[in-house]
């Protein structure tokens, strides 16, 4: 790949994150599928009553917006932490 | 998609735990071998689970109103193996149950079984086969990456479907109105994480990366 090829790669990658950041931050992102999936068995067994959820919790949508948005970085940083370490020879 | 704590039957989901504990040991002895044998594997699987991490945050907006978030396994799966890729899954499973409160404990084995054991062992083995049909490595990691995230979903739609389908609908009828909630919403981003592993897929082969070839 040219230099400015990735460099236009890089970039457009930077400002789709951004981006998405944004999104999440504002609360703009619409209703997850395990939310629609949570009501949709509710819905197909009326019956059935959902066991005990999770003692923890993250309290508002913010901070879970905001825990996830740690998990990214998180992730990045280990993949290109693994990466970089894996073009140094031994 | 993950199916959230006390959302599953406890039956259910012990029964998906025992399906997901053979995959788990097998994972960890193959992890243990190759990493014995050379100890930069550590480093792959970390570049694997870092993937992994980073896409499985990213809820992302879809069609529908509805928003969901690519699995970033099918990628590690064809690079590394599905019986690594089996335990990877899981560990980002448990981190976002105990961390991020998503999914679940006792619906670990469940998502587990969706994610990282049937969404690694279809995309190698849609891989291969399309490898063998002749298609070229980008468009065969393409199609078994896309796959992989579909038929990660669609396991979970059967899933709840086995648990609440018996006793009203009908299973096939109750998996078809879950896939129909999943199907709309997930196709879009299985194409696009397709598109991104072929793209990450090019910048390792064009860096002197010393990731280990394909498993085709």
């Amino acid at each position: 790949m040219s230099p400015m090829r990735r460099w236009t790669v890089t970039l457009a990658c930077l400002l789709l994150g951004a981006w998405w950041v944004v999104r999440v931050v504002s609360g703009a992102i619409p209703r997850g599928t395990d939310d629609l999936a949570r009501q949709e068995v509710l819905r197909v067994a009326p019956d059935f009553r959902p066991g005990g959820a999770l003692p923890w919790s993250l309290g508002s949508s913010e901070v879970e917006s905001g825990m996830f948005l740690l998990q990214a970085a998180g992730g990045l940083l280990l993949l290109v932490w693994s990466a970089h370490r894996l073009r140094t020879p031994t | 998609m993950h199916i959230s704590e006390g959302y599953l039957p406890w039956k259910h989901a012990l029964g998906w735990t025992l399906v997901a504990a053979p995959f788990w040991a097998l994972g960890l002895r193959r992890i243990t071998a190759s990493v014995r044998r050379d100890p930069r594997q550590r480093l792959e699987l970390g570049a694997a689970g870092g993937f992994v991490f980073l896409l499985s945050a990213l809820k992302l907006p879809s069609v529908a109103g509805s928003s969901s978030h690519p699995t970033g396994i099918g990628w590690g799966a064809v690079r590394l193996g599905p019986e690594e890729m089996g335990v990877v899954g899981t560990m980002v499973l448990v981190f976002q149950a105990l961390v991020l409160a998503h999914g679940g404990i006792t619906t670990l084995g469940a998502n587990a079984v969706a994610m990282a054991v049937v969404g690694s062992w279809t995309a190698v083995g849609v891989f291969r086969a399309a490898r063998w049909c002749g298609l070229a490595e980008d468009p065969s990691l393409f199609l078994a990456v896309a796959i992989s995230d579909l038929a990660t979903y669609a396991t979970t739609a059967f899933q709840l479907a086995l648990a609440f389908g018996g006793n009203h609908a009908g299973v096939g009828a109750t998996m078809l109105r879950f896939l129909g909630i999943f199907g709309v919403t997930q196709l879009p981003l299985a194409l696009a994480e397709g598109m991104l592993a072929v793209f990450v897929s090019r910048l390792l082969r064009s860096s002197p990366l010393s990731l280990r070839e394909s498993v085709a």
